[in-house]
C-alpha cells in the first residue's frame, strides 16, 4: 500500500464553507447527530425518531408521501413501520380516496405521547440552535431559505 | 410540500430548521437526478464528492462527516476501490490508520461532480442578491457553530 501524504484538513475548506448546499446539508447532519443523543434516552434509534417526528408534525401521510419526506425507499419504510406497529407506536389505517384504497400512517395514542416528547425535543433543539440569532435574523433566514427552496422545487431536476 | 394536516405541521412550517432539512433534501434529490446521467448511484457520487474535499481523511472521519456508519462506509470504499476509483493508504505516522483518496481514474468524475455541484448551488441561489447570499451564509454559520458547541 502506498503511503498517504494528503493533509487531514479539507483540501479547499474555504471553498466548501462558501458552498450553500454543503452548509445546509452539514447543519442537517448536526441536527440529527445532536438529536440522536437526546432521543437515545427514550430508547429510540435514528430511523425511529425520524419517523415519529414526521408523524407528529404531519399525521396521516401515505407511505409514498412518507418515503419522499424521510428520503427512504418504500421497502425500508415499510419495514420501519412494521417494527413500530409491533411496538404499538404507529398504525396503518385504510381510507378510500378517489375510488382507491390508500393506507395512511398514524401515531397510536401511546405513540402520540412519544410523539409529543420527540416533537417538543426537536423544537427545543431548534430554539437552542437559533439562540445566537435575534428575531429579525430568524425571519430573514426563514425568508432566504424559502426562496432557495422555491427555486429548487421549480427546477426540472428536483 | 404536502398540505399540513395538523396544528403541529403549521408550527413546523414556520420553522427555519425545518426549512434547512427540506432544502438539504431537495439538494440531494437534485444532485441525484443530475448524477444519474453519469451512471453513478447515490452512494458512489456521495462518497466521491466528499473525497473531492476531504481527500486523505481516515474512514472514521469520512463516516462522521457523511453521517453514515463505519461499516457502511467501509463497504462503500470497498466498492469504489474495486472499481479503481478510490484507494486506501496507510498513514505514515500512525500505521493503524487508513486514509482514503481518489485514484487518477476518479479525477475526471470528481471534476464533473464539482462542476454539477457548483452549477446546482448557483441555480438554487439565483433568486438571491450577493448581499442576501452572504447574509444566508452568515446566519447558517451561526447556527452551525452553536450546534457544534452542543
Amino acid at each position: 500500500m502506498k503511503q498517504a501524504r494528503e493533509a487531514r484538513e479539507p483540501r479547499d475548506p474555504s471553498d466548501l464553507l462558501d458552498n450553500t448546499a454543503f452548509l445546509v446539508m452539514d447543519i442537517g447532519r448536526l441536527f440529527r447527530v445532536t438529536f440522536d443523543a437526546r432521543m437515545a434516552s427514550f430508547g429510540l434509534s435514528r430511523s425511529e425518531w425520524w419517523l415519529i417526528a414526521h408523524l407528529w408534525f404531519f399525521e396521516g401521510l401515505t407511505q409514498q408521501e412518507l418515503a419522499d419526506l424521510l428520503d427512504m425507499t418504500k421497502g425500508g419504510l415499510a419495514k420501519l413501520i412494521d417494527r413500530l406497529e409491533t411496538k404499538g407506536i404507529v398504525e396503518r389505517r385504510g381510507q378510500t380516496q378517489a375510488g382507491r384504497a390508500t393506507k395512511r400512517v398514524f401515531l397510536t395514542s401511546s405513540g402520540k405521547q412519544l410523539g409529543f416528547k420527540v416533537g417538543n425535543g426537536a423544537l427545543q433543539l431548534v430554539k437552542e440552535s437559533e439562540a445566537p440569532l435575534d428575531h429579525t435574523q430568524v425571519a430573514q433566514l426563514h425568508k432566504l431559505l424559502r426562496l432557495v427552496r422555491k427555486t429548487l422545487l421549480q427546477s426540472p431536476e428536483t | 410540500m404536502k398540505t399540513f394536516k395538523s396544528k403541529h405541521g403549521e408550527e413546523l412550517a414556520s420553522n427555519p430548521a425545518f426549512q434547512i432539512t427540506e432544502v438539504a433534501r431537495l439538494y440531494r434529490t437534485t444532485f441525484d437526478k443530475k448524477m444519474q446521467s453519469m451512471r453513478l448511484n447515490r452512494s458512489h457520487w456521495w462518497l466521491i464528492s466528499f473525497l473531492v474535499y476531504f481527500e486523505g481523511s481516515t474512514q472514521q472521519e469520512l463516516a462522521e462527516v457523511m453521517d453514515i456508519g463505519k461499516a457502511g462506509l467501509g463497504k462503500l470504499v470497498d466498492r469504489l476501490e474495486a472499481e479503481g476509483l478510490a484507494q486506501r493508504m496507510t498513514d505514515p505516522v500512525d500505521r493503524r490508520l487508513n486514509r482514503v483518496s481518489l485514484t487518477p481514474k476518479a479525477k475526471p468524475i470528481a471534476r464533473e461532480i464539482r462542476r454539477v455541484s457548483e452549477e446546482t448551488v448557483a441555480m438554487s441561489t439565483a433568486g438571491l442578491t450577493a448581499t442576501e447570499l452572504a447574509t444566508l451564509h452568515k446566519l447558517l454559520n451561526k447556527i452551525k457553530t452553536r450546534l457544534l458547541e452542543q
